[in-house]
């Protein structure tokens, strides 16, 4: 049961979540140890008839901070959406959990199903019925709240532009980035460490005093020298990520190849007459894969952050292109005026960066068995 | 991510040897024995910094004189910079200087010495960096403390969610929503501005309290998710047991035997944090408008002021690797098990 031993090594998210788990639908398991199969059936399928119910108050509530017909201010409308929110994920997990089992991971789940459906959104955002994110209407009205009922779901920003249209595009530009350059780095931090570990001697020791030195840099700041060497692009701003996620996963896959070569089955590879490139790739590779990978997820969440970051401090992805941070950044002098300008490309921005995070240590749960890595 | 081979390893053998035979010098020891590694890198470090700017697309010439210069200009700018030369040379030149804490001068207004930007920006970097600590510290402590005896508790659940959502919170949107709740509803803080810690203490961690918080909250999170895995672990050892059995209160048994062993990785992370908070400030001071480090560097790579940059970009590496040195060197403090290790 490698998946057991993971999550309870983790400690901190797998353990919580499976902590939460027995408190919240728990008290059905404890009752089924010593009472019948039918109460314990009975009581599972009260949880799942409570869950929904809290679902359905949930969503009743999300309803009535969208309706425009309920005279609200509009700080009731927010704190009246968060309340929804939260009984509809409340709701969902105890629905869930009575019937998947108390082990389900509603929130790996929801994280799953968010992260599908941004980048579903981004991909066929050109084909979706919508005004052009760069669009400047001449007659529309700035800061028009958002309202579903209306013509711009989630309102106008400052310049008239659709906001709905604006954060979806925006969202092309945060993903490629996020996902791509995670990608590219992730790829070849694992080639350079991998490459160190094994032939070790000169080489290992140049690539560890390279890594070393860039990694002095604090991250904001290499990121900022690097912007501000290249000039934001969009290209260019890809290159300098990639470049930034390097350096750690060299450290990281460096460290991990090494213990695994110390292991029996390379010895025995070695003693089968395999060479470097068969031992890399067929015996290291593989060990160094399976610590790395399930980091991406976090480094995409980083890159998001980072990018917002730059496209914050007008060092991204140069206007009038969408960006999160970008729209940020815009409406930040208008925060008392017109906060749903802030808080709508924010709230977008947080729900991906969780659920990349959530992803990552759902990936890292999953694999991370180590006591075959420390061998 | 944990353990890496030692640092010996990879040098040539007889070095290697040599270098062992210093690590085993108890406390110095160890830094002695990273100092060849330390210094390589460095130099490296400084000569990253250095190529920074001359890989760069846009000249310091341009930047000087504005887009319609005439090529006479530029090379004469070049000249007077000395940018004709070889880069070699330019390098060694600018290295002594450095060493010697001349920096050159700034290109673009408000110009002076980059040394002297520095010494006026360094101060409220220093300040903002020490409150955003000590705010983390008073809590990210006692909560993992508590969620760490307690695990699976009430506290421990809480601070489990709460340090996933605000660790998953870009700094920028903190800083505004901050801003938004504590300035703007409450005037209890001030929104923007700064006041220098020497012309009046009390309003000036009052001026620097809220951008602090905003430093601090991650900071919380990260500290406390650590510090909490380790309580967790040091309290199944025999001496606290041994100490249970003894009668001992449990509040001293907390924090004068678990705590102190239990902060190695705590001082680990909040070295690399320090080190990052030198230069990775630039997004809170732009928000509230503080004239600090990331400020300076900000503005410097807008202008293309690039004696700036690189002044203040090696200042920041250099401090965070030396930061780090400092930091492997306490191990053996906290604990002084780890000296035979």
């Amino acid at each position: 049961m490698p998946r057991t031993t993971a999550e309870s090594v983790t400690g901190t998210a797998g353990a919580h979540a499976a902590g939460a788990g027995t408190a919240g639908a728990g008290s059905a398991g404890a009752a089924g140890a010593t009472a019948s199969p039918a109460r314990t059936r009975r009581t599972r399928t009260r949880q799942r008839w409570l869950g929904l119910a809290i679902v359905a108050a949930g969503l009743a509530l999300l309803f009535l901070a969208v309706l425009p017909a309920a005279h609200l201010p509009a700080w009731a409308r927010w704190l009246i959406a968060f309340a929804g929110l939260f009984a509809w994920f409340r709701g969902t997990d105890k629905a869930a959990k009575a019937h998947f089992g108390p082990r389900f991971q509603t929130g790996l789940w929801m994280a799953a199903i968010w992260t599908g459906f941004i980048v579903l959104l981004a991909v066929i955002a050109p084909m979706l019925p919508l005004q052009g994110p760069t669009h400047l209407p001449m007659d529309t009205p700035s800061w028009i709240s958002a309202n579903l009922f209306g013509d711009y779901i989630l309102g106008t920003d400052g310049n008239g532009r659709d906001v709905l249209s604006r954060v979806i595009n925006g969202s092309r530009v945060s993903l490629i980035l996020g996902v791509g350059s995670a990608a590219i780095g992730v790829v070849l931090g694992m080639t350079i460490g991998v490459l160190a570990a094994h032939y070790g001697g000169l080489l290992d020791a140049i690539i560890r005093v390279v890594t070393d030195s860039l990694l002095s840099f604090p991250p904001l700041v290499l990121l900022l020298a690097l912007v501000a060497v290249l000039k934001p692009t969009f290209s260019t701003l890809f290159l300098a990520f990639s470049f930034f996620v390097v350096p750690s996963m060299v450290r990281l896959s460096r460290g991990t190849a090494a213990r695994l070569a110390a292991r029996e089955h390379v010895l025995a590879a070695k003693a089968l007459g395999a060479r470097g490139p068969r031992i890399m790739v067929r015996e290291l590779l593989p060990g160094v894969a399976r610590v790395l990978l399930p980091f991406s997820g976090i480094i995409v969440a980083v890159l998001i952050i980072a990018a917002a970051s730059l496209s914050f401090l007008g060092l991204g992805v140069p206007p009038p292109a969408p960006t999160w941070g970008g729209m940020i950044s815009d409406a930040q002098d208008v925060l008392q005026q017109h906060p749903q300008g802030v808080l709508i490309p924010s709230i977008v921005l947080f729900i991906t960066v969780v659920a990349f995070n959530r992803l990552g240590e759902g990936a890292r749960a999953a694999t991370d068995t180590r006591e075959s890595v420390l061998g | 991510m944990t353990s890496v081979t030692p640092d010996h390893m990879s040098f040539p053998r007889r070095l290697g040897d040599g270098i062992r035979a210093i690590a085993r010098i108890p406390v110095i020891g160890p830094l002695l024995a990273r100092l060849p590694h330390l210094i390589v890198v460095l130099l490296l470090v400084s000569f990253c910094t250095f190529m920074l700017v001359h890989i760069s697309s846009g000249s310091p010439a341009a930047a000087i004189l504005g887009p319609s210069a005439t090529p006479e200009a530029v090379a004469q700018i070049n000249r007077e910079l000395g940018l004709d030369r070889p880069l070699l040379d330019q390098y060694l030149h600018w290295m002594g200087n450095a060493v010697q804490g001349d920096f050159g001068n700034a290109l673009v207004a408000p110009y002076g010495t980059v040394t002297s930007r520095i010494q006026i920006a360094l101060p409220v970097t220093l300040q903002l960096a020490a409150m955003a600590l000590l705010i983390a510290f008073l809590v990210a402590v006692p909560t993992a403390v508590y969620a760490g005896y307690r695990p699976g508790g009430k506290v421990d659940r809480i601070l489990n969610a709460t340090s996933i959502g605000s660790l998953a919170v870009p700094a920028f949107v903190l800083a505004l929503v901050l801003a938004l709740l504590l300035t703007l509803q409450v005037h209890l803080f001030p929104r923007t501005g700064w006041v220098a810690f020497t012309t009046d203490p009390l309003r000036s961690i009052r001026s620097a309290f809220l951008p602090a918080l905003t430093l601090a909250m991650p900071m919380i999170a990260y500290f406390s998710r650590v510090l909490r895995a380790e309580i967790v672990q040091t309290l199944q050892e025999d001496f606290v047991l041994f100490a249970r059995l003894r009668g001992l209160p449990i509040r001293v048994i907390l924090f004068r035997y678990v705590l102190r062993p239990s902060c190695v990785s705590l001082v680990t992370i909040s070295g690399v944090t320090l080190g990052s908070l030198l230069g990775g400030t630039v997004i809170v001071e732009s928000i509230f408008a503080l004239p600090g480090m990331g400020h300076l560097l900000l503005n410097a790579v807008v202008n293309s002021d690039y004696p700036l940059v690189q002044g203040g970009v090696l200042l920041t590496a250099v401090a965070y690797v030396v930061i780090n040195a400092l930091v492997d060197l306490s191990y053996s403090l906290i604990d002084p098990r780890m000296r035979n290790a």
